[in-house]
């Protein structure tokens, strides 16, 4: 590891990176500050522009983005109480709670503060673990890799909010969609209506574009929500003003929430909002004073925070080691890295080491930026605030037009977009998460190749798929986490009729 | 716009049913039981089961067929949505005739327009973030961006 260390440094400390990291950070950090506009959209937005630059800085300013729009996420939310993301809805009651006690420098303190530790620690484990994984799944198969790529669809679907049914109906038609274009095992044509433009199947960028961007523009134009008033700051100078204490005395809340946000952001399929959700409930769990939970605590906010940009970097582990994604913003990632030709996998610890240790020390750099940059945007927040989302959405349609055709130079581009957002819109609208149908369309190839590879293996029975035992034992979790809501609900009922 | 859950599961039904059918009429691999047509199929099939659970659960629950978010009652919002939906589509169609600095300028002016932002000030924003953002990917990026009838000239 201490080699690939040395060969990632040269590639990480140029002024170039640093230009890179600078300009991504400031995108994260306005586009994760002005409520509604997520990271992911932050994300998807900068992806026609990584598809022009060299692998390392193009991963870098995803990575910083994502890292820095989650962090921003909770300055709106504790000054205008609406939550930048779905990650800072878990404590969005006891940030505006400090707002209301006055206390509101203080809590982005402890939120800029925790942030940064959490991020900190989960790109640490990253860089441990993920190459340790990497040699342990040199010897996985398309058995393996099956069960794998089905155990993260399952969790997607599972671990997420809403319907269950709907979620599996939303991984379904990305699967579909993922399907479009000639099979990659006979090479015949599928679905493409005798359009040549669709053969090399539906282009994952715009289809990300218009699926996370188009529904939220169009929900802007309908709903034009108006501004917030927004809370003073105060002087950021005095944000850090006894949270050294706080925080120490929060050692284990900051380490557990940290543990957590890795653990939950390792698991396929569940990403940041998830971790900070259940790192909330956890603290809350294990607290000798409960009834202050969204009345103000700030131990409770020291741990999700720090679990919300621990998963961040947890996620990247399924990412880069079996290149399945951990959440929507990897999903992206992975699109970005087979673009590139750093196909995500084992194998590409061996052959491109030196650049995958570069993407971990950028995570490292980019949650130590997110103290000092943190404290500017929250200084400039107050001004950020002011910005309505109806003003910018116009912006925000030239720029995914300009980026979906980019890809392929082709104004197919911009029709993908165009339809996958209608379509995406109307899914949201019926209760449809669109997570799901964004990992399908990314895991589909992979889903389908391994599925194909061994059933062809197996002459058609599906019982060859159980030969061997790290797939059998994939099989059980995958077993496991489709039988766990069922048993829930079950219980559910049957204490509704004994009630 | 909300539809009842029963009418999704009714359009999930009559979808699976066609995936299932047209993906039957791909040819299998040679010696082998599957084909391209294996995988779609398998979702296929799936859909329409989630059609069925998704549409009994919607006649469980009852309820109008359809439902419009208060917004969609607006008319000027609507003509924001709709500037938004056919524009990018006319946009789209007309891309490399009438160029990303024109066609893009033409389209923002239209969405701030509907939205209530008339000034003089909002046009010169539009116009001067598209031609901003046309400079910044084709010169800097080298992204090509159609220029239209400005080819040449930016």
């Amino acid at each position: 590891m201490l080699t690939h260390i040395a060969d990632a440094l040269p590639l990480v400390l140029t002024w170039h990176m640093a230009a890179v990291i600078l300009a991504s950070s400031a995108f994260g950090l306005f586009v994760g500050a002005v409520p509604g506009l997520s990271a992911t959209m932050a994300t998807a937005m900068l992806v026609p522009i990584t598809f022009f630059m060299d692998p390392v800085p193009a991963i870098a300013a995803i990575v910083t983005t994502a890292a820095m729009a989650i962090f921003a996420s909770d300055i709106p939310a504790a000054l205008v109480r609406i939550p930048g993301t779905a990650a800072s809805a878990a404590y969005i009651g006891d940030l505006n709670a400090l707002m209301r006690k006055g206390q509101v420098t203080r809590a982005l303190g402890i939120s800029v503060t925790a942030s940064a530790i959490g991020g900190i620690f989960g790109s640490l484990v990253l860089m441990v673990a993920a190459p340790q994984l990497a040699i342990i799944s040199l010897n996985f198969t398309s058995d393996e890799y099956f069960f794998l790529a089905l155990l993260g669809l399952s969790a997607a679907v599972m671990l997420g909010t809403g319907s269950i049914l709907k979620s599996l109906m939303s991984l379904a038609f990305g699967l579909m969609i993922a399907s479009i274009g000639m099979d990659t095992t006979s090479g015949y044509p599928r679905y493409t209506f005798g359009m040549t433009s669709l053969l090399d199947g539906v282009a994952f960028v715009p289809a990300l574009i218009g699926m996370f961007a188009i529904p939220e523009l169009i929900r802007t134009f309908v709903n034009r929500d108006v501004v917030a008033p927004v809370a003073p700051v105060g002087n950021p100078l005095r944000m850090f003003t006894g949270v050294g204490r706080l925080l120490w005395r929060s050692k284990v809340n900051l380490l557990r929430g940290s543990g957590i946000g890795t653990i939950i952001g390792i698991l396929p399929g569940a990403g940041s909002d998830i971790g900070s959700w259940i790192s909330y409930a956890v603290s809350k769990r294990f607290s000798k004073t409960p009834e202050e939970y969204g009345k103000g605590s700030q131990t409770g906010l020291v741990e999700a925070c720090a679990a919300n940009n621990s998963a961040l970097s947890g996620a990247y582990v399924p990412a880069m080691v079996f290149g399945i994604p951990g959440d929507s913003i990897t999903a992206i990632v992975i699109g970005v890295l087979y673009v590139k030709g750093l196909n995500p996998g084992p194998m590409v610890f061996l052959t491109s080491g030196d650049m995958i240790m570069a993407i971990f020390l950028v995570f490292l750099i980019a949650n130590l930026l997110i103290v000092p940059l943190g404290l500017l945007a929250i200084a400039l927040s107050s001004q950020v605030l002011r910005v309505s989302k109806l003003t910018l959405a116009p912006l925000i349609l030239g720029f995914c037009i300009a980026g979906s055709y980019s890809i392929d130079s082709s104004a197919s581009g911009i029709v993908i977009m165009l339809v996958l957002g209608v379509f995406a819109y109307l899914m949201e609208e019926n209760g449809f998460p669109v997570a799901p149908a964004i990992l399908g369309i990314v895991m589909g190839l992979l889903v389908e190749r391994n599925f194909v590879t061994s059933l062809i293996k197996a002459d058609g029975s599906i019982l060859g798929f159980f030969d061997r035992p790290i797939a059998v034992g994939l099989a059980c979790l995958v077993l496991v986490v489709w039988i766990t809501p069922v048993v829930l609900w079950w219980n559910r009922r049957r204490a509704r009729v004994s009630a | 716009m909300k539809l009842h859950d029963s009418v999704i599961g009714g359009l999930l039904i009559c979808f699976g049913l066609w995936v299932v059918w047209t993906s039957s009429s791909f040819p299998k691999l040679t010696g082998q039981p599957i084909g391209p047509g294996t995988f779609p199929v398998i979702l296929g099939v799936a859909t329409v089961l989630g059609g069925i659970g998704i549409g009994v659960q919607g006649l469980r629950n009852g309820g109008p067929l359809m439902q419009l978010a208060s917004g969609w009652r607006s008319a000027e919002r609507i003509a924001s949505a709709m500037v938004l939906i056919i524009g990018t589509a006319l946009l789209a169609m007309n891309f490399e005739t009438i160029g990303f600095p024109i066609g893009g300028s033409i389209l923002l002016i239209a969405l701030f327009a509907t939205s209530g932002k008339r000034h003089p000030v909002w046009i010169g924003l539009a116009v001067g973030f598209i031609f901003m953002l046309h400079i910044l990917l084709s010169g800097v990026l080298q992204v090509p961006l159609p220029a239209g009838p400005l080819k040449g000239l930016i």
